[in-house]
């Protein structure tokens, strides 16, 4: 490649202006940089990304072709949709964040990481998270939280692997021989509080046994906190982290000086503090406090020009070296990857309006509008630092620059082709549930609405099968690089201590004053990161008002209780929501709009986010206990055109009445008002009810043990809403 | 990247063939009048539409033939090869566009009570002239580009009447290029420089904007309150619906309820059958037989087997015994029709029942079913 003799070009020629350049008499030292972890790392990102981007693919076309879970309980799409996102957060860019951490900061720091074993501890800890996670999930072993699925003994390994990586950061960043800390860094820290913050906070749940926990919130507070969760996830694990990877490789490739370090100093800190204010806006128009949906919109508002600081240092970066992007394989991926990142940056508080989010709230518009983010700027940002980094360490030349400027144009073509059937689909799909007959009557059916984005899913499909083959041509390709090279286990180099008393320049920018006190930097960004989230949950959790109690709302039997657990289990949120907004149309599909108080037992909250099938809200005593029998088993019996697949095996799996006894304890312990005691009558209960709905399907003429899970199902689903259902649409009693 | 291009090119065109093909399954489905305004401009679309298809078919013409030239010539310009690939973006832009005035002419229903679609109908037409006007300059280009690039070369760039790289360059303040020694900070990270560059000023412009826009939302909603909450703007929207509904209503004579309706006859009942197929055999059984509900074609009924009780029980559902409400779903007519059709089914004997359910019902003769068949059967939704 040719950018290293670009940039040694470009500044052989320069001036040496630099006020942190240490005396020129000090003793050099000796120092080294292992390229063997972040090595390591690369090739996890690529073999996780390939994996989760398949998994991705295949539940796409699992939308328009149900059978293709082939009727094997572990590969519906409920459980994989987790494992997809999952692996590509966590693993892909997870992985991805780390390559860079680990290859960027020893040289942005000069000196070693602090301490290679601590590496090794984060690289193996952090693949056996994601193996746990790639065999739990599809296991059904799920908190049924959004991107925070994982169960409680993975959570705390991912708490415990996160200090391990901050306390080896942290050891590089002290043992530095570099004064100040270059943008990247900040970035690198900022992520790594919050993160840990978000992790932490978020994953409070109660353990019922090894493989199951109940989350410490319930309903509307569980929805403020998972959101606040959700959308910071996105914030500092898929955005700030990769603008640190920009901030190193984007000028390292281009040969150019960042444009400029005030906007960095601007757009840093202004992007840390509001990002976190604008979870709620994930939950505009359901039961959350409306001053918390507010401050949501608002905030994400005001994010906009922040995000654009990072997209506008990374295009203005290229000045004067556009005529490299034509050649460049590398930078034309960072330049779509950064106006990818501009774009999404864009819709995102455009959608976080309410007007514009009830148009795009549970619908196939939020899946387009991350995968311009997830595609384009992650994906991309990952190929483009690949590209450049493999030939790095293998001292060779990339093998293709043909192949990879193919992947490039695959790439694209596939994040175009996957965007516009969802924007395409969720606009049909809106302007279809809203549409009223003249006397007043939904035009359209549910199931019309599935049948009409079922094409669309194809597209989609395919979209992303374009893109995840530009992914194989990059595996390709960058074997056969590191087969033509030899790789450079470990790189020399040599600098000065840095002094031990410090004399600043008599008028120091006030801002580099932070970049030398690396723990101030912590400080502050915790301060400001954690300012956001405590405005909104503190008066949530505190304030009565915010979630009014229903004195008709009791707790769960313990059937429901289970039957509930069975539809965490099977990802049933993934598909389905439980919170009807306050719109004519939505109250006449699916019954009255959802309230706050409806949901004070439910730990999780299965609020969901997106409805590829409609919402469940109140779908309690809708149909008969038979309907669910007979959809269940076979969906398309009871509602022909239906694109949920069969739960087959719900009706040989017993019910799993050996934990009910902890699960009350565990609920009552979290504040449910379970009876003292009630433990160990609540076997006897759940017989009760069981045989109940077993004696009424019996009058259907089905036959089935009151000990299967679908009867627990069925419990819970014919509970579902009915709390406060007003009878208004009957007309007697 | 010629083969790169033309399998771009050739994705897209299959691609948005495909979205046309995807189209099918609603214009089935949807039947109904629409507002004058929007049906003038679905024809204007439509127009457009027609005009678009002929610029798009002799671009193509056009491009092949400078194509041949250019072989000719073996020597293509870079600029030109970009124009060809914005070309065919075009084309199948147009394609795409097309789709969605298909979209648009075959769903109006859906859509007619909102303004958001007379605004939609506007950005279509919109856009379209757009194309027009692209493809016009395409086409020019394409027919004659070597006189085009003789005035290039002769004549000094016009003066245009917005030097955008200027405005571009001072809404950014961008410092020359080989100004840039003197703002480099200094700093030196493994290599990577820094410049101090300002801040764009359109940045801080729009950030400061953005801030007021907050503000000024989080007012309006939480301190003036002048607009509605969520549960206010629900309770607008029903309120508002239910107006219209009842307009609509009044000036139609077939509207019928639980008191007015009567047994229909042959078209209205084979209406009725219609529905239910479409909506009641999963439970109620391809003829009627009985399923996950009850048998309607034996003389048992759990509430009454009346026309007037089969409607009430359309329209507001047994909530408790797995019976949903109809009535947001069908129109009173449909639901006369429905019923009409349900009663009509005593007596067919089914080959395998379910078992009676309910009480005997005898008919109530009710003086009103003598009455004339007051609702029109073909009656649209």
């Amino acid at each position: 490649m040719t950018v290293t003799h670009h940039q040694i070009e470009y500044y052989s020629t320069k001036p040496k202006l630099s006020t942190n350049q240490s005396h020129p008499y000090m003793e050099l030292q000796k120092f080294t940089y292992d390229n063997k972890i972040p090595r390591n790392f690369a090739i996890a990102t690529i073999v996780w990304g390939a994996v989760g981007m398949f998994v991705g693919v295949i539940i796409a076309f699992q939308l328009a072709f149900p059978a293709l879970n082939f009727g094997i309980q572990y590969t519906t799409f409920g459980r994989l949709r987790p494992l997809h996102t999952n692996a590509v957060i966590f693993a892909f860019v997870g992985n991805g964040i780390f390559t860079a951490v680990y290859y960027s900061l020893p040289r942005l720091l000069k000196t070693s990481m602090w301490n290679n074993t601590l590496s090794k501890i984060h690289f193996w800890g952090w693949q056996l998270i994601i193996v746990a996670a790639a065999i739990t999930l599809p296991l059904g072993i799920t908190g049924g939280k959004e991107y925070a699925e994982l169960e409680w003994p993975i959570d705390i390994a991912i708490t415990l692997v996160w200090v391990v990586f901050g306390v080896n950061m942290f050891g590089t960043i002290l043992t530095r021989r570099e004064r100040h800390l270059y943008v990247a860094i900040w970035f690198f820290i900022g992520s790594w509080v919050t993160v840990a913050m978000l992790h932490i906070v978020n994953s409070f749940e109660i353990p019922v046994s090894l493989w199951k926990s109940y989350s410490w919130y319930a309903g509307v507070q569980d929805a403020l906190v998972q959101w606040w969760y959700g959308h910071n996830a996105v914030a500092f694990f898929l955005t700030t982290p990769y603008l640190g990877l920009m901030y190193y490789f984007l000028p390292k490739a281009a040969g150019r000086p960042v444009y400029s370090y005030r906007l960095s100093i601007v757009h840093f800190w202004s992007l840390i503090f509001l990002y976190i204010w604008a979870g709620p806006h994930h939950l505009l128009y359901t039961a959350l406090p409306e001053w918390a949906q507010s401050l949501g919109t608002a905030f994400s508002i005001m994010l906009l020009l922040p995000s654009w600081g990072g997209m506008i240092n990374g295009l203005f970066t290229l000045r004067g070296a556009w005529d490299k992007v034509r050649e460049n394989p590398v930078l034309k991926f960072y330049v779509v990857a950064v106006t990818c990142y501009g774009m999404s940056t864009f819709e995102g508080p455009m959608l976080s309006l309410k007007n514009v989010n009830a148009i795009s709230h549970y619908s196939d518009w939020t899946v387009a509008h991350v995968h311009i983010g997830a595609l384009g700027w992650n994906g991309f940002l990952t190929f483009g630092m690949l590209y450049w980094l493999i030939p790095k360490m293998f001292n060779t030349k990339l093998y293709s620059i043909k192949l990879a400027a193919t992947h490039f144009w695959i790439g694209t073509l596939g994040i175009i082709l996957y965007a516009i059937p969802m924007y395409w689909a969720a606009f049909r799909s809106y302007f279809m549930m809203k549409a009223f007959t003249p006397s007043g009557q939904l035009q359209y059916q549910f199931i019309d609405i599935v049948q009409t984005v079922v094409p669309f899913y194809v597209l989609r499909a395919i979209g992303g099968t374009i893109y995840l083959l530009g992914v194989f041509l990059m595996v390709y390709n960058l074997i056969k690089t590191a087969k033509a090279g030899s790789f450079v286990a470990t790189e020399y180099n040599e600098a000065p201590a840095l002094e031990k008393v410090y004399k600043a320049p008599a008028n120091p920018f006030w801002h580099s004053v932070i970049e030398r006190k690396p723990m101030v930097m912590l400080t502050l960004s915790l301060i400001v990161v954690a300012i956001g989230g405590l405005v909104e949950m503190i008066p949530t959790f505190l304030v009565k008002s915010n979630v009014p109690t229903i004195a008709s709302v009791k707790p769960y039997t313990p059937l429901e209780l289970q039957g509930r657990d069975i539809y965490i289990r099977e990802g049933c949120y993934n598909c389905h929501s439980q919170m009807i907004r306050p719109f004519r149309y939505e109250v006449a599909r699916y019954g009255d709009y959802s309230k706050a108080g409806e949901f004070v037992y439910d730990h999780p909250f299965q609020w969901g986010s997106k409805r590829t099938g409609p919402d469940l809200a109140r779908i309690g005593a809708k149909y008969p206990d038979s309907w669910h029998f007979n959809h269940m088993l076979e969906p398309v019996s009871m509602s022909p055109g239906s694109i949920m697949p069969p739960y087959g095996w719900l009706f040989d799996q017993d019910i799993d009445i050996a934990s009910t006894n902890s699960k009350i304890h565990a609920m009552r312990k979290m504040g449910v008002p379970y009876a003292e005691g009630y433990e160990s009558e609540a076997n006897k209960d759940l017989a009760k009810q069981a045989q109940s709905i077993a004696d009424n399907l019996k009058k259907d003429k089905i036959v089935i043990s009151s000990k299967k899970e679908i009867i627990a199902m069925i419990a819970y689903l014919q509970r579902m809403g009915t709390d406060i259902k007003t009878d208004t649409t009957n007309y007697s009693k | 990247m010629q083969l790169i291009k033309k399998i771009t090119a050739t994705t897209i065109g299959i691609f948005s063939a495909v979205l046309l093909m995807a189209q099918a399954p609603v214009s089935a489905t949807s039947s109904a009048s629409i507002m004058d305004g929007d049906t003038m401009l679905v024809i204007c679309i439509s127009l457009l539409a027609i005009v678009i298809a002929f610029l798009g078919n002799t671009l193509i013409f056009s491009m092949n033939s400078y194509k041949d030239k250019a072989k000719l010539k073996k020597q293509v310009d870079t600029t030109v090869k970009a124009a060809m690939f914005i070309g065919l973006m075009l084309v199948s832009v147009s394609s795409m566009a097309q789709a969605t005035t298909a979209a648009a002419t075959t769903e109006p229903v859906v859509v007619s009570h909102t303004s958001g679609f007379r605004i939609l109908l506007y950005t279509i037409v919109g856009l379209e002239m757009l194309i027009i006007v692209l493809f016009a300059q395409l086409i020019k280009y394409f027919i004659n580009p070597e006189v085009l690039f003789v005035a290039k070369e002769a004549k000094a760039p016009k003066p245009a009447l917005i030097n955008w790289k200027k405005l571009w360059d001072k809404m950014n303040q961008f410092k020359p290029l080989d100004h840039e020694a003197s703002i480099d900070t200094g700093h030196s990270y493994d290599g990577i420089h820094e410049l101090d560059n300002i801040t764009p000023p359109w940045f801080k412009v729009g950030f400061i904007l953005s801030i007021i826009f907050a503000f000024g939302y989080l007012y309006r909603y939480h301190v003036a309150k002048s607009a509605p909450m969520q549960a206010e703007e629900y309770a607008i929207e029903v309120a508002e619906a239910k107006l219209q509904q009842e307009e609509y209503l009044k000036n139609q004579k077939d509207n019928v309820d639980e008191n007015t309706v009567v047994m229909l006859g042959a078209d209205g009942v084979s209406s009725g059958a219609v529905l239910y197929k479409n909506n009641c055999v999963a439970c109620h059984g391809a003829q009627g037989q009985g399923g996950v509900g009850p048998n309607l074609t034996d003389e048992y009924w759990i509430h009454q087997g009346g026309i007037k009780d089969i409607f009430k029980t359309l329209k507001y559902g047994w909530q408790e015994k797995g019976m949903k409400s109809w009535k947001d779903d069908f129109s009173p007519v449909q639901m006369a029709q429905l019923s009409s059709f349900v009663k009509s089914l005593k007596g067919t004997k089914p080959p395998t029942p379910k078992e009676a359910q309910g009480d005997l019902y005898t008919e109530v003769i009710d003086s009103t079913a003598v009455k004339a068949i007051a609702v029109d059967s073909t009656a649209k939704k």
